[in-house]
C-alpha cells in the first residue's frame, strides 16, 4: 500500500486565551489517512473542526498535542506545500489586482519559471472559464467569479494534494457542478482531493471516502458506498410501467413493499438541462 | 531561489498595491505644496528664497516618506492578518521572513519612486522660479592645524584648543593640514572655502575686515613642498575690498562671519586650489597669513576650512539626501511591522509616530543631561532613552543642502549603517512574532 498523502495521528486542537488557558478544544485526538488518487470528504456542520483540521494540515496552526504529517512531512514543511493546492472557505484574493496578476503571483511564490506561469495561467483562466474578465480587477468580480479565480490560484502549481474548502460555496448550479466535474477531473489525473463541505450532495457525487465530524470528534468514517448502502432494501426500476404490472409488483412482493413512484430526476440535472438548452437557443454573437 | 522568488513576488505586490490605491495622490499633495511654496516665494532676498526652496523640496520628501513608511507596509500586513488573507499567502511555500522582507522592500521601492520623482519636480521648480540651480559642494576638513608666528616658525596648536586668536604683529597666521583628498582631483583643480571672525585689536578697534594671504603647498611637514598664493574664485561672495575694489596682488580680505552662518553659496571667501597643489598622497597645507596690525583674527580647526569640490547636480544630491531619509524611513517601516505582527492598525499608527517624535527629540535629550541639577533616576532614564533611541538629527540632510552642502555616497551609507542596525532588530523581531503566530 502506498505511503499516505494525508496522515494524522492523535491530532488534536484547543485554543487558548491571552495566559495561555484553554478556551475550547477544536479538535479532539483525531486520526486520518488519506490515500493518493483519493477524494477524501470532511463533513460536518458549522463549528465541527473542518477548518481547524486544514489548518493543522497547511501548518497555519501548532498542534496541541498528536501529529499530522502531509506527504510524510511536518504541514509546515515548505517542500510539502510546493505539492499542495488550497482554496479556503472565503475567497482571500488581493482586490487590486486582476486574474492574470494573481495567477502569476502565486505562480511566483512557487518559484515557477515566467513561461510556465504564462501557460498555466492561460489554462486555468480558460478552465474556470474567466477568459472574458481576465484584465479585470479583483474588485469588480461577483463573489462567484472570484471563486472560480480562487480555484484556479489553487491549480497554479499542478499540486498532487488539493485541498478545497467548500469550494461551490457562492457558485451557480451549473457552476457548482463544473466545480464537481473538475474534481472528478482531478481524480482521473491521479490528484488527491480533500474536500471540506457540509453541501452532502456535493460530497456524495465526487467522494470516494468521508470523514464525518461533530464538535471536534470523528463521528465516522468510510468508503461512501459502504456508508449509503442499504443492505435491507433493493430499487427497482421499471420501463413503461402500466397499472396491471404495478399492481403484479405489488401483489408478488406483499407488506415487504415500502413505496412504488416514478423516480425522479435530480434537480441539479434539470437546471443544467435546462440553461443548457437555454444556453444553445441563443444566437452566437 | 524560491525564498528571492517569494520576497520578489511580495514586493512586486506591495508596490502595485500602494500604486493603485491611489498612495501616490500623498506625493501629488507634497508636490502641490512645493508649487505653491515655489510661486509665493517672493518676499525675502534671492539667496534666502533659493534656500527656504530647498529646504521646502526637503521637508515635502521627508513629510511624504516618513508618513508613508509608517502607513504602507504595517496596513498591509494588518490587512493580511485581519482580512485572512494570510490563510491564503502562508498556505503557500512563502515563510514569514520573505513575507516580511517583500513587504519592507516593497515601501522603500515605493518611497525611492516618490523621493526621486519629487527630487526631479523640486529641481525643476528651483530652475524655473531662479533661473539657475545652486551649485553643490563636497566637503573635506581639516586633519591637523598650527599656529604660525610672524618669523614663519609653525607651532602646533594645543590638543584641547579649538580656536586661535591672532593679534600683535601681522605676519603670523595658521595652518592647516588635510590628508586624503580625493585621488581624481578635476583640471580645474578644487575649491579652498574659508570663513573666520575678525575685529579690532584692541576694544578701541572697530574693525570687520584683514587684508590676509591664503596659499598653499603640497604635502605637509617635512615634506612641505612649495607654498604658492591661492588666487579667490570668481564666484567668492568675499575676499575682495570694501565696495568691491580690487586687492593689491595676491591678498584677500578677510571679513568677519558669525560662525553660526554656514552656507557655503554666500557665507564663505573661496579660493581656488590647483591640482599642482595636492602632493600625490593627497595631502596639502593651507596657510592663512594676516598682514593688518589693527585687526585680529579668530580661527578654529573645524569650523573656519574646508577643502571643496563640486558635489554634482541639484538633483542628484536631493535623492541621495532622500536616500538618507529611506534609511530612517526603512527602520520605521521595520518598527511599524513589529508592532503590526501583534497590535492593531491604530496602535500600529501610534507607535511608529511615537518613534518618530523620539527619535526626533533625542538632541533635547542631550541638551537636558548637560544640566547638572537632573536627578540621578531621570538622568540614568535619559542616558538609557539616548543610547536606546535612534537619532534621528544624526544626519543634517535638509540644513546641508539648503547650506550648498552635497550629500556624498558616504552620507548614505553612514545613515544606512546606522539606521540599518535598528531596522535589522526590528525585522528580526517581527519575523520570530510572525513565525510564532497562528492564523
Amino acid at each position: 500500500m502506498p505511503d499516505p498523502v494525508i496522515q494524522t495521528k492523535g491530532l488534536t486542537k484547543t485554543y487558548t486565551d491571552f495566559w495561555g488557558r484553554a478556551r475550547v478544544t477544536a479538535l479532539h485526538p483525531l486520526a486520518l489517512e488519506v490515500q493518493p488518487g483519493e477524494v477524501f470528504g470532511l463533513l460536518g456542520p458549522n463549528g465541527s473542526g473542518k477548518t481547524t483540521t486544514i489548518k493543522l494540515l497547511l501548518g497555519l496552526l501548532r498542534p496541541t498535542a498528536g501529529d499530522a504529517f502531509v506527504f510524510g512531512r511536518d504541514p509546515g514543511d515548505r517542500e510539502a506545500k510546493t505539492r499542495i493546492g488550497y482554496l479556503p472557505e472565503e475567497t482571500y484574493l488581493y482586490k487590486f489586482l486582476d486574474a492574470e496578476e494573481t495567477l502569476a503571483f502565486f505562480g511566483r511564490l512557487f518559484a515557477l519559471p515566467a513561461a510556465t506561469i504564462r501557460t498555466r495561467t492561460d489554462e486555468l483562466i480558460r478552465l474556470v472559464g474567466l477568459q472574458h474578465a481576465r484584465k479585470r480587477r479583483l474588485g469588480e468580480y461577483s463573489k462567484g467569479m472570484a471563486r472560480r479565480l480562487g480555484l484556479a490560484q489553487a491549480l497554479i502549481n499542478d499540486p498532487a494534494l488539493v485541498i478545497l474548502d467548500e469550494p461551490t460555496s457562492g457558485l451557480d448550479p451549473i457552476g457548482s457542478a463544473e466545480v464537481k466535474d473538475l474534481i472528478l477531473r482531478l481524480k482521473r489525473a491521479g490528484k488527491t482531493v480533500l474536500l471540506c463541505s457540509h453541501l452532502l450532495a456535493d460530497v456524495e457525487d465526487v467522494c470516494d471516502r468521508i470523514a464525518i465530524l461533530h464538535q471536534g470528534v470523528l463521528r465516522e468514517s468510510g468508503r461512501v458506498d459502504d456508508l449509503l448502502r442499504a443492505d435491507d432494501r433493493v430499487a427497482v426500476e421499471l420501463r413503461a410501467p402500466d397499472e396491471a404490472l404495478i399492481a403484479r409488483v405489488k401483489e408478488a412482493a406483499g407488506d415487504r413493499v415500502l413505496s412504488v413512484a416514478p423516480p425522479r430526476e435530480r434537480l441539479e440535472a434539470h437546471f443544467r438541462r435546462i440553461i443548457q438548452a437555454a444556453a444553445a437557443e441563443q444566437p452566437k454573437p | 531561489m524560491r525564498w528571492l522568488s517569494c520576497l520578489r513576488a511580495v514586493a512586486s505586490v506591495t508596490v502595485k498595491e500602494a500604486a493603485r490605491q491611489r498612495l501616490w495622490l500623498l506625493f501629488a499633495a507634497a508636490a502641490l505644496v512645493l508649487m505653491v511654496v515655489g510661486f509665493r516665494l517672493g518676499a525675502v532676498d534671492p539667496a534666502a528664497r533659493l534656500k527656504l526652496a530647498v529646504v521646502t523640496i526637503t521637508a515635502a520628501i521627508g513629510f511624504v516618506v516618513v508618513l508613508l513608511a509608517i502607513l504602507v507596509g504595517s496596513g498591509q500586513l494588518r490587512r493580511d492578518l485581519d482580512g485572512r488573507h494570510s490563510f491564503l499567502l502562508f498556505s503557500k511555500p512563502l515563510g514569514a521572513l520573505p513575507y516580511l522582507l517583500g513587504r519592507w522592500t516593497g515601501v522603500l521601492a515605493v518611497l525611492l519612486g516618490g523621493i526621486v520623482g519629487l527630487s526631479a519636480l523640486g529641481t525643476a521648480l528651483v530652475w524655473w522660479r531662479f533661473d539657475q540651480l545652486p551649485q553643490m559642494l563636497e566637503v573635506a576638513l581639516p586633519d591637523d592645524w598650527q599656529e604660525v608666528s610672524a618669523l614663519g616658525e609653525a607651532v602646533p596648536v594645543g590638543e584641547g584648543r579649538k580656536r586661535v586668536t591672532l593679534a600683535g604683529a601681522p605676519g603670523n597666521g595658521v595652518r592647516w593640514v588635510l590628508s586624503n583628498l580625493p585621488a581624481d582631483i578635476p583640471p580645474e583643480g578644487l575649491e579652498v572655502l574659508l570663513q573666520v571672525q575678525v575685529r579690532g585689536a584692541d576694544a578701541g578697534i572697530n574693525l570687520e575686515e584683514c587684508a590676509a594671504t591664503v596659499s598653499a603647498a603640497p604635502g605637509a611637514g617635512a615634506r612641505m613642498g612649495e607654498k604658492r598664493l591661492l588666487p579667490l574664485n570668481a564666484a567668492s561672495p568675499y575676499g575682495r575690498g570694501t565696495g568691491g575694489t580690487a586687492m593689491a596682488e595676491g591678498q584677500v580680505m578677510l571679513r568677519h562671519k558669525d560662525p553660526g552662518r554656514g552656507d557655503y553659496a554666500q557665507d564663505w571667501m573661496r579660493l581656488r586650489l590647483g591640482a599642482d597643489r595636492i602632493s600625490p598622497d593627497g595631502t596639502t597645507t593651507i596657510e592663512l597669513v594676516r598682514l593688518d596690525a589693527q585687526a585680529a583674527v579668530v580661527a578654529s580647526k573645524d569650523r573656519s576650512l574646508r577643502v571643496a569640490r563640486d558635489g554634482g547636480m541639484l538633483f542628484t544630491n536631493l535623492v541621495r539626501g532622500g536616500c538618507v531619509l529611506l534609511a530612517i524611513a526603512g527602520m520605521l517601516t521595520a518598527f511599524t511591522l513589529l508592532l503590526a505582527t501583534a497590535a492593531k492598525l491604530g496602535v500600529v499608527l501610534l507607535g511608529g509616530l511615537t518613534l518618530f517624535f523620539a527619535g526626533s527629540a533625542v538632541w533635547t535629550v542631550r541638551d537636558t543631561l548637560q544640566y547638572e541639577k537632573v536627578s540621578v533616576p531621570v538622568r540614568r532614564l535619559l542616558e538609557g532613552a539616548q543610547v536606546a533611541l535612534p537619532d534621528f538629527d544624526r544626519f543634517t540632510v535638509a540644513a546641508n543642502l539648503a547650506a550648498s552642502q552635497a550629500v556624498p555616497w558616504s552620507t548614505v551609507w553612514s545613515a544606512w549603517a546606522y539606521y540599518g542596525l535598528y531596522t535589522a532588530v526590528f525585522l528580526a523581531l517581527a519575523w520570530a512574532a510572525l513565525r510564532r503566530k497562528e492564523l
